[in-house]
Parts: C-alpha cells; sequence; structure tokens
C-alpha cells in the first residue's frame, strides 16, 4: 500500500497549552486507523490541523506528494481529505437537501441538476428522506451525525476524518452506520476514526493510534494496543472492554 | 401571494409620480437612495453575517466621485455615476483584503475607523472638496424631478433583482452556510475569504451608486453623508424592515425617510427615536416589523379567502 498521509513532527500549542508535542504518524491509503485517546489528548487537534483549521506551529504534514500544512481548509478538501466534526457543524437554517447539495456544488463537476438527483440518492442512503425539505435545525443530534457524513459523500472524497460519527446515534442505527464505514473502507476509502466507543473501534478498525497530553503513546494492531501498560495507564485506568 | 406582493409594490411605485408631484415626490426619490443602501447592507449583515460601518461611506465615495467627475472631467452624469460605483467596489475590495481573512469584529472596528478617516479627509480637502460646506454638483436630465425618481426605481430594481439573484444562485447558498458555521463551510470547500470579498465588493458598489444617484438629485453633496448618524439611520431602517429580507430592508427605509418628514419638529431627537425604534423592533421581531407584519398579512388574506 502506498503512504497517503504523512505527519512529520507536528507540534501545536495554544497559550501555555501544549495540546500536541512532535507528533508524527503515517497513514497507508486503504487503512482504518483509530484515533484514541482520553479526553484532551490532542484528537481533535490533530483532525483539525489535518483538515487546515489549525496551523501546526511547526512539523509537517504531507498528503500524497503534496505539503497541505499551510493549505486553507477548503483547499484540503479539494485534494479529497473530508471530515465530519465532533460537535457538528451541519448548517441549521439551510434545508437538510440544501446542507447535501453544497459541497458537490463547491466542487463544481457536477451540474445542478445532477447534483439534485445525488443529494436525493444520498438522503435515502441515510434515511433522511422524511426530512429533505426541513431546516437541519429539526434534526436530532444522532441525524445531524448522519447528515454530517451525507455532506461527506456528496464529493466521494479518498480520505475521511470522522470525529466521534456514533455519538448521539441510535445503537440500532449505530451498528448500521459501523457496517456502512467497514464498507466504505473495503471501497478504497482510507478512514481514521476518532471514538470513544470502544467496542466499535475495537470491532472495525484494523490499526490503533493512541495519544495522551498530546503525544503519541502508541501505534499498532487493536490486540496489541489493548494489552499495551502505556495505553491501559494513560487511557484506561484498568483493562480495555471490547 | 409571494410573487403578487412585489408586484403590487412596483405598480405602486410606477404610478408614484401620477399621484404625488413636487415635495413628496422629491421625499420618495430620496427614499430610493436609501433603499438601495438598506437592502444591499442587509444582504451583508443578514445574509453574510457582515457587519460594516463604511456603507454610507462608500456611498460618499460614489458620491463625490461622481460629482467631481462631472465638474472637473465632463463627464456625462450616468458614466460618472457608474465610474463612482466602481470607485466605491475598489476602496471595498482594499478594505476587504485587508480585513475579511480575520474573524470577529475587525471588519466593523475597520470600517468605523475608515468611514471617520474619509469624513475627515474630505472635510480637509477643502480646495477640491469645498470641506464642510458641500459640493456643489450638477443635477441629472436638467433636476426633472419625474425622470430623477424613475431613474431612482430602475437602480432600485436593478439592485435588488441583482442581489436576489446572486443570494438564489449557489454564491447565495454558500453566503448562508458561511455565516451559519465558518468551520462548516470552509472544510466543505467553501474559499470562505473569496466569497466574503465578492458580498463586499458587490455591497460596496451599490452603495457607490446609490451615492452617486443621491448627488445628482440633491445637487449637493458634504460630508454630512458619510456620518455615522447617516450609518445608523441606514442600520434602523434594515433592522426595522427585515435584516434577512432585501425588500423589507428597503421597505423599512421607504418608511423611516416618510416618518423622518414627519419628525422633522423634533430635529435631532429623530435618531433616538429611531434608535427605541432598532431596539423595540429586536426585541419584539427580530426577523424585522415588516415580515413579521407579512406573515400576519398572508394569514388574514388565507383566512379571508378561506370564508369566501
Amino acid at each position: 500500500m502506498t503512504m497517503m498521509l504523512q505527519i512529520e513532527e507536528v507540534t501545536k500549542h495554544f497559550g501555555g497549552l501544549q495540546a500536541l508535542s512532535g507528533v508524527s504518524i503515517s497513514f497507508k491509503a486503504g487503512e482504518f486507523v483509530g484515533l484514541i485517546g482520553p479526553n484532551g489528548s490532542g484528537k481533535t487537534t490533530l483532525i483539525n490541523c489535518i483538515s487546515g483549521l489549525y496551523r501546526p506551529d511547526s512539523g509537517s504534514i504531507r498528503f500524497g506528494h503534496e505539503t497541505i500544512s499551510r493549505l486553507p481548509p477548503h483547499g484540503i478538501y479539494r485534494l479529497g481529505i473530508g471530515r465530519t466534526f465532533q460537535i457538528s457543524k451541519v448548517f441549521n437554517r439551510l434545508t437538510v437537501l440544501d446542507n447535501l447539495r453544497i459541497p458537490a456544488l463547491t466542487e463544481g463537476k457536477l451540474h445542478r441538476r445532477e447534483v439534485d438527483g445525488r443529494s436525493r440518492e444520498i438522503l435515502k442512503q441515510i434515511k433522511l428522506q422524511q426530512h429533505g425539505s426541513l431546516n437541519a435545525e429539526s434534526l436530532s443530534g444522532g441525524q445531524k451525525k448522519l447528515l454530517e457524513l451525507g455532506m461527506l459523500m456528496m464529493t466521494d472524497p479518498q480520505f475521511l476524518l470522522l470525529d466521534e460519527p456514533f455519538a448521539g446515534v441510535h445503537p440500532e442505527l449505530k451498528s448500521q452506520l459501523e457496517d456502512y464505514l467497514c464498507q466504505l473502507n473495503r471501497n478504497g476509502k482510507t478512514i481514521i476514526l476518532v471514538s470513544h466507543e470502544m467496542s466499535s473501534i475495537f470491532r472495525i478498525c484494523q490499526r490503533l493510534v493512541v495519544l495522551d497530553h498530546g503525544v503519541l503513546v502508541t501505534d499498532g494492531p487493536p490486540e496489541a494496543v489493548r494489552s499495551d501498560e502505556r495505553v491501559i495507564n494513560a487511557y484506561l485506568g484498568g483493562a480495555v472492554e471490547a | 401571494m409571494k410573487g403578487i406582493f412585489p408586484a403590487v409594490l412596483l405598480i405602486f411605485a410606477v404610478l408614484f409620480p401620477f399621484l404625488f408631484r413636487d415635495y413628496w415626490l422629491y421625499v420618495a426619490t430620496i427614499s430610493l437612495y436609501y433603499a438601495i443602501l438598506a437592502s444591499s447592507w442587509s444582504m451583508l449583515a443578514g445574509h453574510v453575517g457582515l457587519i460594516s460601518f463604511a456603507h454610507a461611506a462608500f456611498a460618499g465615495i460614489g458620491a463625490y466621485t461622481s460629482a467631481l467627475l462631472v465638474i472637473h472631467q465632463g463627464l456625462p452624469v450616468p458614466v460618472s455615476v457608474l465610474v463612482g460605483a466602481l470607485v466605491a467596489a475598489l476602496f471595498g475590495l482594499g478594505i476587504g483584503a485587508l480585513t475579511l481573512r480575520m474573524r470577529g469584529p475587525y471588519l466593523a472596528l475597520t470600517t468605523l475607523g475608515f468611514s471617520e478617516l474619509f469624513r475627515i479627509s474630505i472635510t480637509a480637502e477643502y480646495g477640491l472638496t469645498q470641506g464642510s460646506i458641500g459640493l456643489k454638483v450638477p443635477l441629472m436630465i436638467e433636476g426633472d424631478r419625474v425622470l430623477s425618481y424613475y431613474t431612482g426605481l430602475a437602480l432600485f430594481v436593478l439592485t435588488v433583482v441583482t442581489l436576489t439573484g446572486v443570494l438564489r444562485s449557489r454564491v447565495g447558498l454558500f453566503l448562508v452556510a458561511m455565516r451559519e458555521d465558518e468551520d462548516g463551510a470552509s472544510t466543505r470547500g467553501i474559499n470562505t475569504v473569496y466569497y466574503r470579498l465578492v458580498a463586499f465588493v458587490l455591497t460596496s458598489a451599490f452603495a457607490g451608486l446609490a451615492g452617486g444617484f443621491y448627488a445628482h438629485v440633491v445637487g449637493l453633496v458634504s460630508p454630512q453623508m458619510t456620518r455615522i448618524g447617516e450609518m445608523g439611520l441606514i442600520l434602523a431602517m434594515s433592522v426595522f424592515g427585515g435584516l434577512e429580507s432585501l425588500l423589507g430592508a428597503a421597505l423599512g427605509a421607504i418608511i423611516l425617510q416618510g416618518l423622518t418628514e414627519y419628525l422633522r419638529i423634533f430635529t435631532e431627537w429623530r435618531l433616538a427615536i429611531f434608535g427605541a425604534l432598532v431596539l423595540f423592533t429586536l426585541k419584539l421581531a427580530p426577523e424585522g416589523v415588516l415580515p413579521r407584519a407579512y406573515v400576519y398579512a398572508e394569514r388574514l388574506l388565507d383566512r379571508w379567502l378561506g370564508r369566501a
């Protein structure tokens, strides 16, 4: 597998808080990686650095052959890196369908009619067909998570950064969502998944990266990480429940 | 119902010179100047979420540019008014390029500073602008009030149609998305700085256009038109009429400008009355008095038609 994303010695601080300290990780094309760590360990900061919302203080992030650590978020998105947010960032006062249309319209590759067709197709896939013409603010927290995923699918990015996609999602829907993510991965998408849902993480991820206090603690297959003393001490404070 | 309301308004506006002459026709013409300013400012504030305090200053740039070009270069009024709009757009581009990368109150503060800088500069530059006395400007269409009114109406329709067209296009969707969530918009591919700049330059151009028109209707441009009180008036008109409705903001401008004539006896207290009006509007009908009234009128009509 070819190297898709390379994070080298990335550092980020906010005032006196060191959110990331010299983090280096590489992701290969087609991987399904779980990014875990206790609250405040730097997971979302790392995702924000990759997606361009934060500029690293030092270090570099490369996507393919291109250095992206100085690119604006829309430039990074256009290279094929899409993301969702821990607290959903949907456009509340636009309709669900308009929310879906926006990412495809920014690309400008499809005609408006094709965008409309695709948005209706995605709407069915995320099971929100009853809500298409309603404003996104009327959706529940879980439905907003699904809408974010739908928005991501509108333009088919190759690299997905999913920040807590299961939070607030109904348990039944959660297992369908897990299956859906696995299917996306089988179809060639590279996925980095941030989640506190350990059972999901251990079930679907092929590799785990653990952060604590902005430092990379360990990186390896789930079985090895589960029994890693540093992880148990830093993150779980006991045995990992799968 | 939605299409009927603007159509009825337009018919009334077209017939206005047959119903009212002289003084009220002149008041209506000035109202159209404010209507262009209020509707373009409401697009910026209500749809894009950008608070600029330089809208009156951009109108001043359009007015002075057009006036000076007619006086010193002998350009025809329509050409000079268009150049005025272009110069206002260029100033908008400069200020926008400096400030629109930043978030929060920077645009508001920078535009406030720019507005005062511009007012002080034109007051101080007496040789060119006649300072606070004001610059006498040739009237358009030899001062024909009816034709001046129709020119204003045409410019107003052009403003509303253009801005509505932009808002209904994909650009309009992006602008609202940016207002709703900036990070969400940028990580879905929207170049937020670029589209904010587009909206800022466009609305600055319409403010400049309105200013040029005003100069050749009133026949005098002075620093008074760029003072912060004028900006407050535009803000009051937009909030009263409805920040998220171009037509509502324009109607707000026309109503408040008409009201200004009745409130002349209160002199400067008029502005305090308008300030109170803004506070009450924000408290009782934050979407604007006119959109609220429109909803009530629609309900009443439906009920009436249902019973008929």
